[in-house]
């Protein structure tokens, strides 16, 4: 029940940014009916990111650590995204440990409702496909009636895949300097495992065969490298 | 469009405080599981009340010990019962019971799959055990009813006399 509260948080907190916009100084102008030609989706830049929020997570939390980074590149109002992360976990608690290590790969499109050839801000909604692979270990110590057992059980190149809705931002700070968020919906989950159930699939979360979808969030800071001036900055200096 | 850049800026800010101290304080679950490492198996007597039907009733027997291969300990003493509950050995995909009754010595070898999983961090680890088989057995004949043991309430094995 969280999870929903904090989305609807954040949407509204999305919506709030919508409504920044100074349109007492400048009242909209009626964009003319252009026709659009091949020539603008040309990329102009790719822009390079680290996510802040597995960063800081690793600071406080010494039994996980993850690193992530985003690569987009822009076609007119689209963004292809890609998306590379690692993961490691080391839980060794009273009674078990559980290790994960593993790596994901996040691609697909994005949107930008608030594409404008003079800004690079970016008001975003895309679609993700995503895969993991992993190894994993848990052991733990069992006594019963037979006894004192030592299970171990693991997973050698385990494989999960998923799909994710996100929503999120892109801010242009300063010259290349970027900072946004991405909101994740992550569904279709399926993992291919052999005796244990994986814990953690890396770039999902936690996971359990009965908890299909889980959110996520990521915080990117990031650099853009211009390799092409946009359209109308080419035309204007013609 | 001009946009007010650090208006969103701690918009966003505040967005990823709000995350974190959500992921920080997700950790709240219950540790209640319903599953169970035990077999259950019930005894049945076929009754013939004519040549053309049959039915199933409640077969009681009178044991004096049941116990398992690999252990030491009696599951059940001295008691007259028409379903047991047994733990199956959790740490290999076998268990040979042994059942002593009135009705003789008996044997049932169960095997079984066995996969592990983390409930979580608080909670730490369980087996589940599905993919119930039955190898050899000295009963007149029995039936898989269940194959997992994940409900404490089903019967899985029913043997028949």
């Amino acid at each position: 029940m969280l999870r929903y509260i904090v989305s609807v948080v954040l949407l509204l907190s999305m919506l709030r940014g919508f409504g920044q916009t100074d349109t007492a100084t400048v009242p909209p102008p009626k964009p003319p009916k252009v026709k659009m030609e091949l020539k603008e989706f040309i990329p102009t830049g790719a822009r390079f990111g680290v996510d802040l929020n597995s960063f800081s997570r690793n600071l406080w939390d010494d039994t996980k650590s993850q690193t992530e980074f985003q690569l987009d590149v822009d076609f007119r109002h689209y963004f292809l995204v890609l998306e590379y992360g690692t993961s490691k976990i080391e839980e060794i608690e009273e009674g078990f440990s559980y290790t994960n290590d593993g790596s994901y790969f996040r691609i697909g499109p994005e949107i930008n409702f608030l594409y404008d050839p003079s800004s690079l801000h970016a008001i975003t909604i895309g679609f993700r496909y995503a895969t993991s692979t992993f190894d994993d270990l848990l052991i733990y110590n069992t006594v019963d009636a037979f006894g004192n057992t030592l299970i171990t059980a693991s997973n050698e190149k385990g494989k999960g895949q998923w799909a994710e809705f996100t929503i999120g931002n892109k801010i242009n700070l300063w010259k290349g300097l970027f900072m946004g968020f991405t909101l994740r919906y992550k569904f279709l989950k399926s993992v291919q495992f052999d005796e244990l159930e994986p814990h953690w699939l890396p770039g999902f979360g936690e996971s359990r065969a009965d908890d299909k979808d889980q959110f996520g969030f990521s915080y990117y800071l990031s650099w853009r490298f211009g390799f092409r001036k946009k359209v109308d900055e080419i035309e204007n200096s013609n | 469009m001009r946009i007010r850049v650090w208006s969103w800026v701690v918009s966003n800010l505040a967005i990823l405080a709000t995350f974190m101290g959500f992921t920080t304080c997700a950790g709240d679950e219950s540790c209640f599981t319903d599953n169970d490492t035990r077999v259950k198996i019930s005894f049945k007597r076929v009754i013939y009340p004519d040549t053309d039907s049959s039915f199933l009733e409640n077969d009681t027997l009178i044991f004096s010990r049941v116990t398992a291969l690999d252990t030491d300990s009696i599951f059940i003493g001295t008691d007259t019962l028409s379903r047991v509950v047994l733990p199956v050995n959790t740490g290999v995909n076998v268990t040979v019971f042994v059942f002593d009754s009135d009705q003789g010595s008996d044997t049932l070898e169960l095997r079984y799959q066995r996969q592990q999983r983390l409930i979580s961090v608080d909670c730490g680890p369980e087996q589940i055990i599905d993919n119930l088989e039955v190898g050899v057995f000295t009963f007149d004949s029995l039936g898989i009813l269940n194959p997992s043991l994940l409900e404490p309430e089903n019967t899985n094995v029913e043997v028949y006399r």
